[in-house]
Parts: C-alpha cells; sequence; structure tokens
C-alpha cells in the first residue's frame, strides 16, 4: 500500500476524494510500517554509500544530476530519492515532485502532457520560511523499466530542453531495459541487496517500536528468506504481527506462510523420492499429496534447486543435467495452472538421472534418437 | 463531364453533393479526384454515351445491396432524428469494411426520405496554411456552424443530416482534438450527424478505436451500426441487376458471360463496389478469353485495396481466384513437382500466405479443424499436430503482426510439407468449432465446480450439468 | 428441494471452522487488529476457500454479508460488445468470476471496481469498515492483461475497497499481484480430517456412518472436501442406510466425466490410426465445451495413460505432456495442444509396440 501515498499525492481517485478527515487519521494510524519507517534522511539510508555521498553534497549545495538507480527490489531506491527529496525541499516537496510508477497510465501521452506541463513550471528558490532551496523540480519515476521504448525515447528530448528546471530520477531493477540514451544522461547508482545484519537490525528496531514479541532464531529465518529484500522483510513482519495478534509471539509457520515459503519436509521427501527406482503410481501419489498442500510450484523448484546444489551425495556432472531439467520444469510452469504434469515430468526425469547407470542412458538415448529418425523415415 | 461521373460513383447522386459543399472545397476536391482515377481508365472513347456507374448505382432502397435489417435500423434512426425536435445534435457511428454500401445506404435512404445530406470533404488546397493542423480543424468546426445557418444554400427544406467520412488528418493525429469538436457540436449544432469508419482489418490506424472509444460514445449518447460484410446472396442479387440493365442497351457495351460474373463474385469478397469495377472492367475489355489469359503471365502482386483494379484482375483469372476455401483445399492437398530425388511443393507459397495474411488466426483455425481427414499417416499427422500447436503458441503474440505472419508461414509449410501419404478424396471443409463455457460459475442454487456437475444431477434429479454418455 | 448436505452445513464462522484451527485464529486477529489487506486465498479445489472467505466477510462486516442477492451487470467493451456478467452481492462485498466472460476479463475488473470504489458508503450503521470488499474468483483464469490491471485499480482504490482474490494455483498470478497481498494457503484437509467431518454431518442429519465408508470416501476424493460431502449424499440416496454393510461393498461413485475420461486413454491405446484420433477429437471437444478445465482434462488423461503405458515410454510421454502443457497456458485454443499431444503419445505408444514385436 506504499502506493496509496502516492496515489493521493496525483490527485488521482483513490484517498484524495475520501471524505472525511476522521477516516483519514485513523487510516493514518494504521500506516504500512514500510512507509512508517522509511528512512528520513539520506543518511538513514543504509549500506548504498556512493549515491549517499552524491545526495549530501547535494543538500549541502552542490547541483543535482540527473540520476539513475538501479538494483533488485527492496534495496531503498524510493526511500533514498525521497528522503533526498524532503530534505532539499522541505514543506514545499509537494509542489515540487512529481513522482510517477508504473501503476499510472504512461505511454507516450504522459510523458508529453503530464510530464512536460510539470517541469515547465517555474519554481523560486527559497522556501516559504525564506529558506534557500534549489530552484528546482524532481520527477521520479519508478519501474522506469516498465516504460515503452516508445515512451523512453520520448522522455529523451524533454530531459535534456528542461535541465534549467528539472531533475529526474529513474528507479529501475534492470538497467538493461532503458535504452542507451537515458542512461548515458543520468548519473547510475548501482544499489546492491542489503547486508542480512543490516535488515535485522532494522526489524529488531521496528519490534521494538511497535511491541512485536519474536524470538531471535525467528526473525533471523524472517531476514533471511527475504533475501535482502528490505521492503518484503518489513511487509511479512507486519503480516505475521497482524495474523498473531497482539501480545502473543510470531511462530515459524507464521513467517513461512507469509513468505510462502515451503517446508524442508516436503522438498527433501521429493529427493529422496527421486533417488530411489520407485513405481510411477508411487512418484503420482506423492505429488498429488504435494498439490493438495498448495505450495506455489516455483517455491518448490527454487527450494529444490537450492538443496540440490548443496547436496553433497549427487555428483556435479548429475547435478548439472538435473539442473537443465529443473530450470525448463520450472519454467514452464510459471503460467500453469497444472503443475501436477510439470513437478511429474521433473520427478520422473531425476529420478532416470540419479538412478540409472549414465552409460545405459546414453545408449537409451540414441537409440530413441534413432527410432524418431526411422519413424520419420517411414 | 467525366469528373462528375467519378464523383457519382463514389458519392451516389452527384446532384447533392456539388451543390452542398462550398465552392472553394468543391474545387479541389474535384482536381485531386480527376487526377488520380481518370488516368487509371483512359477514358473509352465509344463508352461515353453510357454512363456506368451512373446506371448501376443504386436508386432506391430496393436496390442497395445491403441486409434489410440493417436498413431497417438506419432508417429508423434517420426518421426518429429528422422528427426530434431537440435543439441538440443526434450523432450515429457507421462502422463496416470497405464496399459494403455504407455511403450508398446513407445516401439512397435520405434520398427516399427527402432529407439533405451535407458531406465534409477535407479541404486539399494550395493555400498551405489550410494544410496545417489547426487550419484544418478550425474549417471542420465551421462545417457544423455553417451548416446551422446555411439554409441559404439548401434548398429551404429544414431536415437535413451531416456526413463525416474523411476525418481531418489532424484530428487523426490527435484524438483529443475531435473530443472537444463533438462537446463544441454537441452544443451549438442541431443537425444530425452520422459518422462513417472504414473497419481495417491491418494494424494501422483503426478509426473507430481511435476516435470513438467506449466514454465517447456514451457521453454523446452515438448510437452505432455496424455493416458486415456485402452477402454471397445479396451480391449476386447485385450483379444480376448490373447485368440485366446492361443488358438493356447492348450498343455500347461487350457482355460479359457468366463465367466472367461467377469469376468475379467469387473473388470480390463480399466488397460490391470492388466487384462493380471489375465488371465495368470485363465490360470495356471485352474479350475475356484474351484479358484472362494474357494477365496470367503478367504478375498482378500488389494487394487489394491499395490498388483495386490491379487487384480484381488477378482475382479475375479464374485459376488465381483464391477464396478461403480454394486456398484451403490448396494447403490441404498439395501438389508436388519432382525434381530428381528431391521434390518440391508446386505452388507459389508466397501468394498463398499473402491471402490469408489478413487473418492469421482464423485460417489456422480452419486448418486445424481439417487437416486430420487429408492425411493417411499416424506420423504425418503428429508432426503437424506439432507444428500447428506450435503456431498457435505464436499467434498468441497479436501485437506483432511479424509474428503472426510467421506463425502462418509455419503453420501453412508444416501442413503442406509433412503431409507425405495424402488421401485424396472429396472432403466437406468445416469451420472451427467454439467452444463456450455451457456452465456459467456463478448460477441460482448451489455453485459447484464443473467437475461436480455429476453428483449434483444425482441430487436433484435434474440434468442441469451436462452427462456424459 | 432441500439443500444439499455441502451448503446446509457450511460452516458460518471462522470460529465455527473444522479444520487449520490455527489459521482461522489467525485470521480473526488480522480482522480485528489491523488495516485490512488485500486478501490471495489459494489452495486446490474443495479444500475450502470459498468457506473461509464467507467466514472472513462475516467477521468483517457481521451477519449482513449473509444477505446475498445475484444481479447482472453490463460492461461495455472498447469493441463496442456489451458483456453481461453475474455478480453475487450483499451491502457490503460483490462476487465475480472474471474468467466468465473470457477476453472481457480486463474490462470487468476494471470498471466493476472502478465503480465499487467510487461509490461511497452512505448511511452503513453500525459498520466501523469504510471499505467494500470485491471478491474475484479464479483469478489464476484471468488473462496477464487483466491482471496487470488488477494490479494498477488494486493500487489506486485501496482507499476504499480492499480484494479477496481466490486461486486453485499461485503460478499464474503474476508476481505484482502476490507481492501486494497477504498470502492464505488454504490446504486440503487430510483423510482423517475429511472422515470426522463425513461423521459429524451425518449425526446432524440423524444418520449413522460407518467408520470404513467414511474412510473409504475419504480417501477416493483427493482432499477434496466437497466432492466428499456429495458422494457421502449420493450413497445415502442410492443406497439408504450408511451404517451397515449389506453384501459387497458397494464401489464409490466415480464422476461421470473422469469415466468418460479413462475410457477416452483406453481408446487411444486400444489403436492407433487417424480415424482413432478423429474420434478422440470429438471426445475432447465434448469434455471442454461441457466446462471441464482443460488442465483437468489432460492432468486426468495423462494419469490414465501413464497407468497403462510401459515404464520405457513413460519418461518421454511426460516431457511431451509437459510441453503441450506449457504450451496450452500459452493460448486459449486447447484443443489444438491436448490432440498434438494425443498424436504424440499414439506414436510414441505405436513405436514400443513394434520394438516390442522386433523384440519377439
Amino acid at each position: 500500500m506504499h502506493s496509496f501515498l502516492k496515489s493521493g499525492k496525483l490527485g488521482e481517485a483513490g484517498s484524495s476524494n475520501s471524505p472525511t478527515s476522521g477516516s483519514a487519521k485513523k487510516r493514518l494510524k494504521k500506516l504500512q510500517w514500510v512507509e512508517k519507517y522509511r528512512p528520513k534522511t539520506v543518511e538513514d539510508v543504509v549500506e548504498q554509500k556512493d549515491v549517499v555521498a552524491v545526495l549530501k553534497e547535494c543538500i549541502s549545495g552542490a547541483d543535482l544530476p540527473n540520476m539513475l538507480f538501479y538494483g533488485p527490489p527492496g534495496t531503498g531506491k524510493t526511500s533514498t530519492i525521497l528522503a533526498a527529496a524532503h530534505q532539499l525541499f522541505g514543506d514545499l516537496y509537494k509542489d515540487r515532485i512529481l513522482e510517477l510508477n508504473a501503476s499510472d497510465e504512461r505511454g507516450i501521452q504522459v510523458i508529453r502532457d503530464k510530464i512536460k506541463t510539470f517541469s515547465q513550471l517555474t519554481v523560486c528558490s527559497a522556501r516559504a520560511d525564506g529558506n534557500p532551496c534549489p530552484a528546482l523540480k524532481i520527477i521520479i519515476l519508478d519501474e522506469a523499466d516498465a516504460m515503452t521504448q516508445a515512451a523512453q525515447a520520448a522522455l529523451r528530448r524533454t530531459m535534456e530542453k528542461e535541465t534549467k528546471t528539472t531533475r529526474f530520477c529513474l528507479l529501475c531493477n534492470y538497467v538493461s531495459r532503458i535504452i542507451e540514451p537515458l542512461t548515458s544522461r543520468c548519473t547510475k547508482f548501482r544499489f546492491k541487496p542489503l547486508n542480512q545484519s543490516f535488515i535485522l537490525e532494522r526489524l529488531q528496531a521496528i519490534c521494538k517500536q511497535e511491541k512485536v514479541l519474536v524470538a531471535e532464531n525467528i526473525l533471523n529465518v524472517l531476514v533471511q528468506e527475504s533475501g535482502g529484500d528490505m521492503r518484503r522483510a518489513i511487509t511479512a513482519l507486519q503480516s505475521c504481527a497482524n495474523l498473531q495478534g497482539k501480545n502473543s509471539h510470531i511462530t515459524l509457520e507464521n513467517v513461512y506462510e507469509v513468505l510462502t515459503v515451503v517446508p524442508e519436509k516436503w522438498v527433501a521427501n521429493f529427493l529422496d523420492l527421486c533417488r530411489k527406482r520407485t513405481d510411477i503410481k508411487q512418484i503420482i501419489q506423492f505429488i498429488n499429496e504435494l498439490e493438495q498442500q498448495a505450495y506455489p510450484t516455483h517455491k518448490i523448484f527454487e527450494q529444490l534447486n537450492v538443496l540440490l546444489i548443496e547436496s553433497d551425495t549427487i555428483s556435479e556432472p548429475l547435478k548439472a543435467e538435473i539442473g537443465e531439467y529443473l530450470a525448463e520444469s520450472s519454467f514452464r510452469s510459471t503460467c500453469s495452472r497444472a503443475d501436477f504434469t510439470h513437478l511429474l515430468d521433473f520427478a520422473v526425469h531425476t529420478q532416470e538421472i540419479l538412478t540409472v547407470d549414465p552409460e545405459a542412458r546414453k545408449w537409451e538415448q540414441q537409440e530413441n534418437a534413432k527410432c524418431t529418425i526411422i519413424q520419420g523415415l517411414v | 463531364m467525366s469528373a462528375k461521373k467519378w464523383k457519382v460513383f463514389d458519392f451516389g447522386p452527384a446532384a447533392y453533393i456539388t451543390e452542398e459543399v462550398p465552392i472553394s472545397k468543391r474545387k479541389t476536391k474535384d482536381e485531386n479526384v480527376t487526377s488520380v482515377k481518370r488516368y487509371k481508365f483512359s477514358s473509352p472513347g465509344k463508352h461515353k454515351s453510357f454512363d456506368f456507374f451512373k446506371k448501376l448505382a443504386p436508386h432506391s432502397p430496393e436496390d442497395l445491396m445491403v441486409h434489410p435489417k440493417k436498413l431497417q435500423e438506419l432508417e429508423g434512426w434517420i426518421k426518429t432524428v429528422v422528427q426530434s425536435n431537440k435543439m441538440k445534435p443526434e450523432f450515429l457511428l457507421i462502422s463496416g469494411p470497405t464496399g459494403c454500401g455504407k455511403t450508398s445506404a446513407v445516401q439512397i435512404l435520405c434520398k427516399a426520405l427527402n432529407i439533405e445530406l451535407a458531406e465534409w470533404t477535407n479541404p486539399i488546397d494550395m493555400d498551405y496554411d489550410v494544410m496545417k493542423g489547426s487550419g484544418q480543424v478550425a474549417k471542420f468546426m465551421d462545417f457544423f456552424s455553417e451548416s446551422k445557418y446555411c439554409s441559404l444554400f439548401g434548398k429551404g427544406n429544414s431536415k437535413k443530416i451531416l456526413l463525416i467520412k474523411d476525418f481531418p488528418n489532424a484530428i487523426i493525429r490527435c484524438p483529443e482534438e475531435f473530443f472537444s469538436v463533438l462537446e463544441h457540436i454537441s452544443t451549438n449544432s442541431v443537425h444530425p450527424v452520422i459518422f462513417m469508419c472504414t473497419d481495417s482489418t491491418t494494424n494501422e490506424i483503426n478509426l473507430q478505436r481511435l476516435l470513438f472509444p467506449d466514454e465517447i460514445m456514451m457521453k454523446h449518447c452515438i448510437a452505432h451500426i455496424s455493416f458486415n460484410l456485402c452477402a454471397a446472396t445479396l451480391l449476386k442479387k447485385g450483379m444480376k441487376r448490373a447485368s440485366d440493365i446492361l443488358n438493356a442497351c447492348p450498343e455500347s457495351f461487350h457482355h460479359p458471360t457468366q463465367t466472367t460474373i461467377d469469376a468475379i463474385l467469387a473473388s470480390s469478397m463480399g466488397d460490391i463496389r470492388c466487384a462493380m469495377n471489375q465488371l465495368y472492367l470485363a465490360c470495356i475489355i471485352g474479350d475475356q478469353n484474351k484479358f484472362v489469359t494474357k494477365l496470367k503471365e503478367g504478375k498482378a502482386g500488389s494487394k487489394r485495396g491499395k490498388n483495386v483494379s490491379t487487384g480484381s484482375i488477378k482475382h479475375m483469372a479464374r485459376d488465381e481466384a483464391l477464396g478461403l476455401f480454394h486456398g484451403l483445399g490448396r494447403v490441404l492437398n498439395p501438389k508436388r513437382k519432382n525434381e530428381g530425388i528431391a521434390w518440391k511443393l508446386d505452388c507459389d507459397l508466397q501468394k498463398l500466405v499473402d491471402e490469408f495474411s489478413i487473418q492469421p488466426a482464423k485460417f489456422t483455425s480452419f486448418l486445424f479443424e481439417n487437416y486430420l481427414k487429408y492425411f493417411g499417416a499416424l506420423g504425418d499427422a503428429q508432426k503437424t499436430a506439432d507444428i500447428l500447436s506450435f503456431s498457435l503458441g505464436l499467434l498468441e503474440n497479436w501485437e506483432n503482426h511479424e509474428l503472426l505472419l510467421m506463425a502462418l508461414w509455419t503453420a501453412v509449410s508444416g501442413v503442406m510439407i509433412f503431409n507425405e501419404h495424402k488421401v485424396s478424396k472429396w472432403n466437406q471443409i468445416k469451420a472451427p468449432r467454439k467452444i463456450e463455457r455451457r456452465i456459467k460459475s456463478i448460477e441460482e442454487g448451489p455453485r459447484l465446480h464443473p467437475t461436480d456437475g455429476f453428483y449434483y444431477n444425482i441430487l436433484t434429479k435434474s440434468s442441469k450439468y451436462p452427462v456424459f454418455k | 428441494m432441500s439443500m444439499l448436505w455441502v451448503d446446509k452445513y457450511r460452516p458460518k464462522e471462522l470460529s465455527a471452522l473444522d479444520y487449520h484451527i490455527q489459521q482461522a485464529e489467525e485470521l480473526k486477529n488480522l480482522v480485528e487488529h489491523s488495516d485490512f489487506p488485500h486478501l490471495l486465498v489459494y489452495g486446490p479445489s474443495g479444500a475450502g476457500k470459498k468457506t473461509r472467505i464467507m467466514c472472513i466477510l462475516k467477521e468483517l462486516f457481521g451477519p449482513g454479508v449473509e444477505r446475498l442477492k445475484m444481479e447482472p451487470i453490463t460492461v461495455t467493451t472498447p469493441s463496442n460488445k456489451k458483456v453481461e456478467i453475474m455478480t453475487v452481492n450483499s451491502n457490503y462485498h460483490i462476487e465475480i468470476n472474471p474468467s466468465d466472460v473470457g477476453i472481457y476479463d480486463r474490462v470487468v475488473v476494471m470498471d466493476l471496481i472502478k465503480n465499487i470504489a467510487q461509490t461511497q458508503q452512505i448511511g452503513m450503521t453500525g459498520n466501523q469498515r469504510d471499505f467494500k470488499v470485491v471478491l474475484l474468483t479464479e483469478v489464476d483464469n484471468l488473462t496477464k492483461d487483466a491482471q496487470h490491471a488488477l494490479r494498477r485499480t488494486m493500487e489506486k482504490y485501496s482507499a476504499n475497497c480492499r480484494l479477496i482474490l481466490c486461486a486453485t494455483s499461485l503460478s499464474p498470478v503474476i508476481p505484482a499481484i502476490q507481492s501486494r497481498c497477504l498470502p492464505i494457503r488454504v490446504a486440503a484437509p487430510s483423510v482423517s480430517e475429511i472422515a470426522t467431518i463425513l461423521q459429524s454431518t451425518c449425526e446432524k442429519e440423524d444418520l449413522e456412518l460407518r467408520p470404513e465408508l467414511a474412510e473409504q470416501i475419504a480417501t477416493a476424493v483427493n482432499g477434496n472436501l466437497r466432492r466428499a460431502l456429495l458422494i457421502c449424499e449420493v450413497y445415502k440416496m442410492e443406497h439408504g442406510d450408511l451404517s451397515e454393510q449389506v453384501g459387497e461393498p458397494l464401489p464409490i461413485p466415480e464422476p461421470d466425466w473422469k469415466v468418460f475420461v479413462v475410457q477416452t486413454a483406453s481408446l487411444i491405446t486400444s489403436e492407433q490410426s487417424i480415424e482413432n484420433l478423429m474420434a478422440v477429437r470429438e471426445r475432447l471437444y465434448e469434455l471442454l465445451s461441457n466446462g471441464i478445465p482443460p488442465e483437468i482434462v489432460l492432468k486426468e488423461l495423462l494419469t490414465a495413460l501413464l497407468m497403462k503405458c510401459d515404464k520405457h515410454i513413460i519418461p518421454q510421454v511426460l516431457r511431451e505432456a509437459a510441453l503441450y502443457e506449457y504450451r496450452m497456458t500459452q493460448g486459449n485454443k486447447h484443443i489444438v495442444h491436448l490432440e498434438a499431444f494425443v498424436t504424440k503419445f499414439m506414436c510414441l505408444y505405436q513405436r514400443h509396440l513394434k520394438s516390442l514385436m522386433q523384440g519377439f
């Protein structure tokens, strides 16, 4: 819901036309923690040293460049630029910032109209209270990699023309999806995945503030499973706290459910099943049971992959072979409503690889290939 | 004047338009049209006495080759708007493929009901300023307001309908402007307006989608009538009427033989204007046999629609007449040419694919529905099934036209090449079946998954859910 | 007609749920203590997703949500086609199944949510919630287009509208939606849980159910509680008495479409020829047009075929099945891919038979 603040700012439907200030206040009280615990100043931003150094300079008076932040989700891209903007503009913040994310329509038309009109506004170089502030506006384009190529191209010209009064800040996950002319106009900063200890620290602080009861080791699991994504970790923590209610401890199951992690035993059983030569009925039975648990298939494959890589008992060449199947099955199951087929396919092939002698398998494959050719000729 | 003649063919009764359109506009229009079209048909001297298209053009609603239902609908609309005394204009949008008789229908009906019809034409002027953006739009606006006060031009007849067929380029470039124009005229004008859009099957500009999105349609209460392709029976009727008229004045024309007419019918694909063009061509050239054979040698490869006359010639040579079914037959019954040990497909694959490039998905569905009957060996069928399934995957990327063509290529060549054990017998071609969910998920009574319907049937002794044998 | 047991004994309160009790408690906490998030409820068919959702709604809004009415709404698409879709709604929520309208799901989703979100609730006394709930079922059937639209709308209108999404499988749901919802996993009940529920249901009906039969039904339904209850009721109707076993143990009635699929499988293995293929196509058409989802057709067909074929060709058959299953998810002409799979299977099977012959 970190978007509902944004949409309010844009004057879209949503919260801007919500009727009473009373309900707005109530909502404020129940603010998402992600919003509530956003860093207030750039100094609070953890770990992204380069960008923090540059922004500090800008806040103390240097010229602000156009910027491109890229990196995995939840590493603080939005937080950083928002904090910087707050520090730069103070109360004028609302007038000086245009924030667009992929959830708003962002075709060429928007680039032309919204962005152009916004960038053509002139601003003065002082705040209401007399403090100086740069005569600039900032346009933040969140999820810029979701913009169409045409829209990006349209942006190029605008960016150049309005350099006097406007700075752009593009945020994206994959810099490769931004067209070259745009990247060359921006100072690029890479956001690295956060170190787990930082996330843990932050979560602990939040727990203290919000009076959430959680054991150290469970918090550790949460941090681990969220994979360096601060937002995901905080959202998960809040969800867990909401599910558990006041005055009770968050359980490991909560964390697993919220982050849709498949319990270790299912994944381990899966791999064990593949090590023995079993009847097809047995595998079907197992897959059916697994399906009844409704774990998301991509998670199963993901965790199988980890288990496979860490396994000491499977030789490296075999791992490579299984990995190939794993990749394909996992890809094919991404849109599937019947994961059964893909899980079964993978299980049977892994079993084949792990139980049949490689030489025999090679021979069989050749035989099969031969048959196919012969069949083609007849 | 031959210029006038062409106008007739384009817009129906000439008198109307020439009187309505302001002088400057008319002039430019005429220049434009004649300069293009006159050159195409270097005027055949001896036919001057007979104004072909004027004679053949429909004169009364009965002559129109439009589905009676649609005609009724249109007539109803015109009658009601003319009678209503609202000081607000009514809008109607007519859409349909090229040459299905949209314009003629409007014109004939207006004539029959004694209503004036004023048509907007884009000013294509030497005056360069007008061409540029807003000038054109301003003129466009003028058209509406002018028509409000123009009883001087008219015949003192207060019943009047405006027809917009040509949309100014400026508007196409920027639909917002059109919306504001609509806004303007809905308050400032009183005459009913008919907009006319041609359906486009290619993914170029689709006027209807561009200029008449839902909000606009709703906001201004724009009625919508969509015409279909001229049905085969209607087309036949039209051709018969045309040849009857021709037979009535035997001196000036070569008479098209029945075979020629059949060929025209088969190839015009529901486009009655195209059919008339072909007929005219056949009439002036005369010796059909010579004409057909001669054209076989020359390659007439341009797409239909861009250049009507060459397109129609291509169709008229009977060998080349490829309706959908004919094309399917070609693909399902591939002919081979042996060259030593190797073999080649004996047909112009490019042409086949071109022919169906308008609707790749439909054609592929047809192929799927019918291919099995032409296959003699399971192995061949398997490869074909695989290639069809693959090409359907490609067809899902409907926004990329290149990819669609690629899918069509794979499907067509797959079906032709893999059919090694051909079954050559006559088979009826079936249209692809549509699968519709007969059970909607939300209905009265308990909501069950379709897979549990069996038990429901037993318990309630009903047959709400389908039963399998 | 009296209600089916499935509906009659459906739990109405979170506290009345029979299994996943821990989860029920947590859901209660969620409703009481927080700004209610968007939910994504997922789990296999018949595991009780809908029951839980209705319980949550009741917990949120009180008994008012049980006053349901059916109402069709009409939406106009950009191509000016009018699409009608059935909704079930109360004063507090509205339920639709967007996949009913096929490719027009995007328009329906956007329009509906926009309408709901823009109409404020006025005069709702005794109800402190300032939002309505939109319940979308079968979100895994939504087109990608519709899902992206959904994501946009759910951000835009989150102030006065909450979504509860219901899906069988998470895979087709785009990550952007997953990350904006709180996932609620509803696993299928275990065999013993189903058996217990069957027992308690029969008790309420003043019937005696012999434990072996309960067990037998529970095992047969693969975790589908709804089907278990239906079968139990059918059993009662057909055989009258559930307590005593008379003569031979009677078989659990299989749904007719499943029998149909198994017959189709036998048809495929009985003879591999073009004629047979055409017959199979007819049968596939019949299954699909009668509303059996294509992925279930493929799954059941595959299972049936695997039972019949030699273990040497199993890996290959599966490889092909997975390929065509994947292609099937990419488009909506399912029949083509199903047929391609059947043809491929026929070829593999035939070839295997031939190689066996040569071996002798």
